[in-house]
C-alpha cells in the first residue's frame, strides 16, 4: 500500500503514510504487525496508526534505538519492549566492513567570523535573560517566545544566520574541493546540514543532490547509476540517512549536521556495508570556535563509546 | 487546518470568541501581501527565508502567521523550462562522473548539446523542485479584506477541527449542505423542530471519535463554505481547547469565506421550468428549495415553492423526480400524507420510469418528457386550490 495501490493481501506491505491514513479500515485484518524503522513511532502523530490495529502480534526493527524515556514508554505501549540487542562491534566484520574517521578542523574567513560573531551576539542578547528567567524551559519553548516580539524574531534570524554561515563557509569548500580531488576515483557521499547546501555543493562540484525534492522516480535512477558508476558522487542533506536503499560507497564526507547522534550513525553507516577488503573512510569537516564544536563532540562522545570504542 | 498554539481567541464563561481580522488589521496586511508581490518571479526558497527574518512592519504574531499560511497559500509556485530539469541533471551529472575537465568546460560542452546557454544551464537546473520553483503572482487581484476574510475562515476551520460535537441550524438551500456532509461521510444526523423554518444538522466531531483523526476534522471544516450560501445558519460546536470544552458559535454574518458559487438549478429541467412557469404565470412567485419538511425520521426537501402573491396562504410544494419506479413514488406519498401535506406535486419524466407497475394514483403526479409545461402544474392548482385563488390565477393567465 502506497504511491496510489491499495492491495491488501496475506502479507502487505505498506508506507507510514498508508498505515497512519487507513489503519482504520484495515487494522482488523492482520495477525502480525512488522514496523521497520520503528523509531519514527513513539513521538507523535503516527502513533495514531498502532493504535488503530488490532494487531495481537507486533515487531519493531531499527539500528538505531530511541533513548528518550517517553519515547520508550510509548513504543512499549504500542509495540512492546525491547527484546534484542546488537552492538557495532558485533556486527563488524560480517554485517559492517571497518572504517576510519578523520575529523577536519577549519576556520572562517575574517568577514565570516565577523558576521558569525555579530549574529551569535544578537542571539545570546536574546537568550540568556530568556534562559534566566525560565531555567526548565527547552529550546522549542525558546522558539515560541521569539516569535512572540520583535527583538525575539531578529535573535532567531540572527541564529539562523550563524548556522548558515557555517554550513559551508570557504574554508569548507576548499577542503572539500580538495578531498573529491583526492577520492575522485572512489564512490563518496556528502551529508550536508541542510538542503540549501546541498544544492551549492551540487551546482559548484557538478554532483547529483538527492533530497526530498527529487521525485521518488529519480531518486531510484540516481541510485542505480551511483551502483553502476556512471555517477561517483552523491550529496544530501537528510534524504540518504535512512529508508533507502544506498548502494554501497567508500567515503563520507560530513559537511556539517546537528540532528545528533541518531544521525550520525545513520550516515556513517551508510558506507559500512561490508565487502571484502574494504576499509571506509568518514571525513567530518568541524568550524573551530562555533557551536559545530560541541555538536560535533556530542555526536563523536557517543559514537566513542558506541561505536568506535568497540572496534 | 492551523496548529493550536496558533489559535488566537479570548474565552468569556466557556464561549470562545475567534480574534477575526478585521479593519484594523488591513494596513499592515496590505504590507505584508506586498512584501510577498515582491518576492514574484524569485525562487521560493529566498521567499521563505526572507518571512523567517523579522518583517519591516509590526503586526500581530498570531494573526501574522494565520495571513501567511493563506498567503503561502495563493502565491503558488512554478517551474519554467523548455526541457525537462530532470534530463538537464542527468546529462550535466553524469557527463562530469566521467569527465576530467574543468567545471566551466563540462557545463559549456553539455549546455551547447542541449542547444542552451552556459548560465540557461545553471538556471534551469533546479527549477522545478519544490523551493527553487518560482513564484507567481496569483491570478485574483489580492487586497486586505479578502486575505482577512480567508484567514477568518481557516481560523472557524481550525476550531471546528477540535470539536466534539456540532450543531448547525439551517435555512434556505439546507440541501446542499447536507449533500456536502453526506458525501464527505461525516457523522450527521438530520432533524427539523415542528413548526420552525429551520433543519437541524447535528455532526460529530472529531475528539468524539476513538481517535482525533485530522482527516475528519478537516472533512468538517470543509463544510463551512457552503454555510455561506444559506439563506441563514447558526452554527455551535463543543470544541476542545487547551484541555478545556468551550462553545464555539457562529452564524451568517460572521466572516465565513464563501464556496464558489452553487449550481442555482440542480438541472436543465429545473431551470427551464423555472424559466417557462414565472413567464406563463406572473401572479405567483417561485421560491427554490424552500424549507425542509419533517415526515417520521425522514427530511423531504422540494425543489420549489409555489405561492400566490395576492394570497400567501395558498403555498404548493413542487419536487421534480429523476429516475423513478411507483414503489417510490408510492413511498413518497405514504411521507407526504403523513405530515397531511396536500398540496405537493410531484413532477415525473416519463422517460426515466424504470418499472412497469402502475403508479398511485391518487398523487398530484405530471408527467413530462424533456421539459414540464407550467401550463399541466397551474390546471393541478386551480383543480385543488379554492375559487378566490382559482379565479385569481386564471386572471393570471389572461
Amino acid at each position: 500500500m502506497g504511491d496510489g495501490k491499495r492491495n491488501i493481501a496475506p502479507i502487505t506491505v505498506c508506507t507510514f503514510e498508508s498505515g497512519y491514513r487507513y489503519m482504520s479500515q484495515i487494522g482488523n485484518q492482520f495477525k502480525l504487525l512488522v514496523i521497520d524503522e520503528v523509531h519514527h513511532f513513539g513521538n507523535g502523530i503516527r502513533d495514531e496508526a498502532l493504535e488503530m490495529s488490532t494487531c495481537p502480534f507486533r515487531l519493531g526493527l531499527t539500528a538505531t534505538n530511541v533513548t528518550k524515556d517517553t519515547v520508550q514508554v510509548k513504543l512499549r505501549d504500542t509495540v512492546g519492549a525491547t527484546i534484542y540487542e546488537l552492538t557495532v562491534s558485533e556486527l563488524k566484520g560480517k554485517y559492517l566492513s571497518p572504517f576510519e574517521l578523520f575529523t577536519i578542523q577549519v576556520d572562517l574567513n575574517l568577514k565570516e567570523r565577523k558576521n558569525y560573531d555579530a549574529s551569535i551576539e544578537t542571539f545570546r542578547k536574546a537568550y540568556l535573560p530568556f534562559a534566566q528567567l525560565h531555567p526548565d524551559s527547552d529550546w522549542i519553548d525558546f522558539i515560541r517566545y521569539t516569535q512572540k516580539n520583535y527583538e525575539g524574531r531578529q535573535a532567531y534570524s540572527a541564529w539562523q544566520n550563524a548556522k548558515r554561515i557555517i554550513s559551508f563557509p570557504q574554508a569548507k569548500e576548499t577542503t572539500l574541493a580538495s578531498l573529491l580531488a583526492q577520492h575522485r576515483e572512489n564512490k563518496v557521499l556528502i551529508f550536508t546540514p541542510d538542503t540549501a547546501t546541498a544544492y551549492k555543493i551540487s551546482k559548484k562540484h557538478l554532483v547529483m543532490p538527492i533530497t526530498s525534492d527529487i521525485k521518488r522516480g529519480e531518486r531510484e535512477e540516481v541510485l542505480s547509476k551511483f551502483r553502476d558508476g556512471k555517477l561517483k558522487t552523491l550529496v544530501s542533506c537528510r534524504v540518504l540517512n535512512e529508508g533507502l536503499d544506498v548502494p554501497d560507497a567508500e567515503v563520507a564526507v560530513i559537511v556539517g549536521g546537528n540532528h545528533g547522534e541518531r544521525e550520525h550513525i545513520q550516515r556513517i553507516g551508510r558506507c559500512l556495508r561490508p565487502v571484502l577488503g574494504k576499509s571506509a573512510i568518514v571525513y567530518e569537516l568541524v568550524v573551530r570556535d562555533t557551536m559545530e564544536v560541541r555538536h560535533w563532540k556530542r555526536r563523536t562522545q557517543s559514537l566513542d563509546t558506541r561505536v568506535i570504542a568497540q572496534i | 487546518m492551523i496548529p493550536e498554539s496558533s489559535l488566537k481567541f479570548s474565552c468569556i464563561q466557556g464561549v470562545v470568541i475567534p480574534r477575526y481580522l478585521d479593519a484594523r488589521d488591513y494596513p499592515w496586511l496590505r504590507l505584508l501581501i506586498d512584501e510577498y508581490m515582491r518576492f514574484v518571479d524569485a525562487p521560493k526558497f529566498e521567499l521563505l527565508r526572507h518571512l523567517k527574518s523579522p518583517l519591516p512592519f509590526i503586526s500581530p504574531t498570531g494573526k501574522r502567521l494565520l495571513a501567511m499560511h493563506i498567503l503561502n497559500g495563493l502565491f503558488r509556485a512554478e517551474a519554467k523550462s523548455k526541457i525537462p530539469p530532470k534530463k538537464l541533471r542527468a546529462m550535466l551529472f553524469e557527463a562530469a562522473a566521467v569527465s576530467s575537465e574543468i567545471r566551466e568546460s563540462i557545463v559549456s560542452s553539455t549546455a551547447r548539446s542541449l542547444a542552451l546557454q552556459d548560465g540557461e544551464l545553471e538556471t534551469l537546473l533546479f527549477c522545478d523542485l519544490p523551493n527553487e520553483k518560482r513564484i507567481k503572482k496569483p491570478e485574483i487581484e489580492l487586497n486586505p479584506s479578502f486575505v482577512a476574510l480567508y484567514a477568518n475562515s481557516l481560523l472557524i476551520q481550525s476550531f471546528l477541527a477540535r470539536a466534539l460535537s456540532v450543531t448547525i441550524q439551517l435555512e434556505g438551500n439546507a440541501r446542499i449542505v447536507v449533500r456536502q456532509a453526506k458525501l464527505r461521510g461525516l457523522i450527521c444526523e438530520l432533524s427539523k423542530v415542528p413548526n420552525q423554518t429551520y433543519a437541524t444538522l447535528t455532526i460529530s466531531g472529531p475528539y468524539v471519535l476513538f481517535r482525533r483523526t485530522l482527516l475528519y476534522g478537516r472533512a468538517l471544516g470543509e463544510l463551512l463554505p457552503q454555510l455561506a450560501w444559506c439563506n441563514r445558519f447558526r452554527l455551535k460546536a463543543r470544541c476542545i481547547i487547551g484541555e478545556r470544552e468551550s462553545l464555539l458559535e457562529v452564524s451568517s454574518g460572521d466572516p465565513v469565506f464563501p464556496a464558489k458559487t452553487p449550481k442555482q438549478f440542480d438541472s436543465k429541467v429545473e431551470e427551464k421550468f423555472s424559466k417557462r412557469f414565472l413567464k406563463a404565470a406572473k401572479g405567483w412567485d417561485l421560491i427554490r428549495e424552500p424549507k425542509a419538511i419533517e415526515s417520521d425520521d425522514t427530511l423531504i426537501f422540494p425543489d420549489f415553492l409555489i405561492r400566490e402573491r395576492s394570497n400567501p396562504n395558498n403555498e404548493w410544494l413542487l419536487e421534480i423526480v429523476g429516475f423513478w419506479i411507483p414503489d417510490y413514488l408510492r413511498k413518497k406519498m405514504v411521507q407526504l400524507r403523513k405530515v397531511k401535506l396536500q398540496n405537493f406535486i410531484l413532477c415525473v419524466d416519463a422517460t426515466l420510469n424504470c418499472s412497469d407497475t402502475e403508479i398511485p394514483k391518487d398523487a398530484h403526479l405530471v408527467r413530462f418528457n424533456k421539459n414540464i409545461d407550467p401550463e399541466s402544474i397551474i390546471k393541478i392548482i386551480e383543480q385543488n386550490s379554492n375559487n378566490d385563488s382559482r379565479k385569481e390565477c386564471s386572471n393570471v393567465r389572461n
